[in-house]
């Protein structure tokens, strides 16, 4: 028998839930479940999860027989570069500080969307700047400012 | 009476009235650039507050929330782009009025009828709040299950989008609210042997990983058409005449947002949809509307303000977040030491009052921020996007880094961020996931306590009146989740 099925994100959106829940129920499987009256710790997790899967499952049955629903396709680039920024600044602030970090961070995520060099270096730079100032002169959060030299 | 000359005495230093102009102008120019919603901007700031007193940092983030909704309706107006979610009604009559050449009356009037329904917002606040708190001192483990269950329920109930698929979020937040150490038996949940998440996750890169990162992505991968503003702003002091109209309905969305702000789900979003289609059907001529309908402008903007304000009682009085907004402010709460619930009226009077104060305070600048200073705002519309979002990307790194010092943080919010852009391909509404998330760990506690004390007979919470009352609600509202005539209903209603 071949399944149609037309609405997509409804059936995706239930396939995510679904695993969420049955990663939730294996994770939670070597915790002690217990009694209603003395809960071990794995007692809600895995009640919550199988509640997960079975609304998963539900969405996904549902999503078989439900008018048409598309998802829209994702801009490769917008999402790369906006999470690849964010990387870099989890892996560069600690070892580089918090100036390098900033200028960094804001010359490539400009790159999600329309950049031209001049114009993110300029505001690279002041976005550098003005992140020290804020944040560790006037707010003095504890962030070291300029690279470890070691 | 004394308990307001409390309030003010607390807040009347210059650090104080600082921090509240400040917050208002952070509220205003959020609300002004569309693209960055408050609960973003909260969660970048919730972190930077750390230094403050605490009542500090609460009066600053909550003049960017009610801030928030004074700016929404200036960008609405002139550029027809809801420049914070709630405006979105806003856009219909407000922006036809400016293309008839109307734009300083629209503003007049959102910015008044906002500064009157802020007001009253904070009056109901301060009258009910210490009734609703005395209340709410009598409940015991039974009764705060049942009321964090029935504020879960009723928040997907009204939540936009299906119904079950708003429920399986809830249950996801929930689930993510068990990891680390359980405070009962001391085994480690979902740790997967991380030193980082013994404590739990932290609500800074949830919040900002499921809005922040996928608001940014969105926004680039639908390019705004941001018409530059040929409209002349015109007078801003219209005539008597021309605001009579607008009076009847602007008190009428302040009665409507007073009520609808205080439920769960509800707040300042819910309360401008309702006031518009409400203003509708009253009109004689129905036919005005979305022509430039002075009342369409009005009873939108006077409810979201007074819902905005509003939905602070449940927090303030039950200890119970009543939306997301309002989940960041009780996290703000957490962080600096106060648990949040009935006793802060009654133990930190000077806090409770001291924020109370501020929020006359804070809508007064926000009224003079908001008329007489409108023109700073409008210039600001004219930064485009792509300088702004490479900003907003570095704020919220900082923002999650400084939290704890902790790498570990960043990198979280870049994993739920992916998750959340899943979700907001899949439409699947982040909102409930937040909520759950904060409540999920007060409702393990209470729930385990009652059944401890019952041992294990779940009829607890059927024997008690306040509890018994607050199942059969819930109850009540998964069967109305069930039925299909009513399914409709709420999916019409939602439209509107």
């Amino acid at each position: 028998m071949v399944i149609k099925c037309q609405n997509w994100r409804r059936l995706c959106a239930g396939l995510l839930l679904l695993v969420f829940g049955l990663a939730g129920v294996y994770f939670a499987s070597g915790l002690k479940f217990g009694a209603a009256a003395s809960m071990g710790p794995g007692f809600l997790p895995t009640i919550c999860s199988w509640l997960i899967v079975v609304l998963g499952a539900i969405i996904v049955v549902q999503a078989l027989r439900d008018d048409v629903d598309v998802i829209e396709p994702p801009v490769p680039r917008a999402v790369l570069m906006i999470f690849l920024s964010i990387g870099v600044f989890a892996l560069v602030i600690e070892p580089a500080g918090l100036g390098v970090t900033v200028f960094v961070t804001a010359f490539i995520a400009s790159y999600a969307g329309p950049a031209r060099l001049a114009e993110t270096l300029v505001l690279s730079t002041v976005a550098a700047v003005a992140a020290v100032i804020v944040f560790v002169t006037l707010l003095g959060l504890p962030i070291p400012v300029w690279p470890e030299l070691a | 009476m004394d308990t307001i000359v409390l309030g003010f005495s607390q807040i009347l230093t210059f650090e104080y009235i600082g921090l509240c102009l400040v917050g208002a102008v952070i509220g205003t120019l959020i609300g002004v650039l569309p693209g960055l919603g408050p609960l973003a901007t909260l969660a970048i700031l919730l972190p930077i507050t750390f230094g403050m007193v605490p009542l500090g940092a609460l009066l600053m983030l909550a003049g960017v929330y009610y801030g928030s909704q004074y700016g929404g309706s200036t960008t609405a107006i002139l550029v027809n782009l809801p420049g914070e979610s709630s405006s979105v009604v806003t856009c219909i009559d407000g922006h036809e009025m400016t293309k008839q050449g109307r734009a300083g009356e629209a503003l007049f009037i959102a910015a008044v009828g906002s500064f009157l329904a802020g007001c009253a917002g904070t009056l109901v606040i301060a009258l009910a709040a210490p009734a609703i708190g005395a209340f709410a001192e009598r409940f015991a483990s039974p009764e705060y299950t049942a009321l964090l269950i029935f504020g879960l329920i009723a928040a997907v109930v009204i939540a936009s989008g299906s119904a079950i698929e708003a429920l399986a979020v809830v249950l996801v937040g929930v689930t993510l609210g068990f990891v680390g150490i359980d405070a009962n038996s001391g085994a480690e949940r979902y740790t997967f042997g991380r030193i980082e998440l013994l404590d739990g996750l932290q609500f800074v890169p949830i919040a900002l990983g499921f809005f922040g990162i996928p608001e940014i992505i969105s926004n680039l991968e639908n390019p705004e058409r941001r018409s530059v503003i040929s409209a002349r702003v015109g007078n801003i002091w219209p005539k008597w005449k021309q605001i009579k109209p607008a009076i009847p309905a602007m008190f009428r969305g302040i009665g409507l947002g007073t009520v609808l702000g205080v439920l769960p789900g509800g707040g300042a979003l819910l309360s401008s949809f309702v006031s518009y289609s409400l203003e509708k059907r009253l009109a004689k001529d129905p036919g005005r509307f979305g022509k430039g309908a002075v009342e369409g402008v009005a009873g939108p903007e006077a409810a979201n303000n007074a819902g905005a304000q509003t939905s602070f009682i449940p927090l303030l009085t039950l200890g119970i977040p009543s939306n997301p907004v309002m989940a960041i402010m009780m996290g703000a709460m957490i962080l600096h030491g106060i648990q949040p619930g009935p006793q802060v009226i009654t133990k930190q009077p000077e806090l409770f009052w001291g924020l109370i104060a501020s929020m006359w305070m804070g809508n007064f600048f926000l009224l003079i921020l908001n008329l007489p200073m409108i023109g700073i705002w409008v210039k600001l519309l004219t930064v485009p996007y792509r300088i702004l979002f490479p900003i907003i990307v570095v704020v919220s790194c900082i923002g999650i880094y400084s939290v704890n010092n902790s790498a570990f943080d960043v990198f979280t919010a870049m994993i739920f961020g992916a998750v959340g852009y899943l979700f907001f391909k899949l439409k699947l509404q982040p909102a409930p996931l937040l909520l759950g998330f904060i409540v999920g760990p007060l409702l393990e506690v209470n729930l385990r306590r009652s059944l401890l004390v019952s041992r294990g007979d779940p009829t607890i919470f059927f024997t008690r009146p306040i509890s018994a009352a607050l199942m059969v609600g819930v109850v009540l509202l998964l069967l109305a989740l069930l039925l299909p005539a009513i399914q409709r209903g709420r999916e019409v209603a939602l439209k509107e």
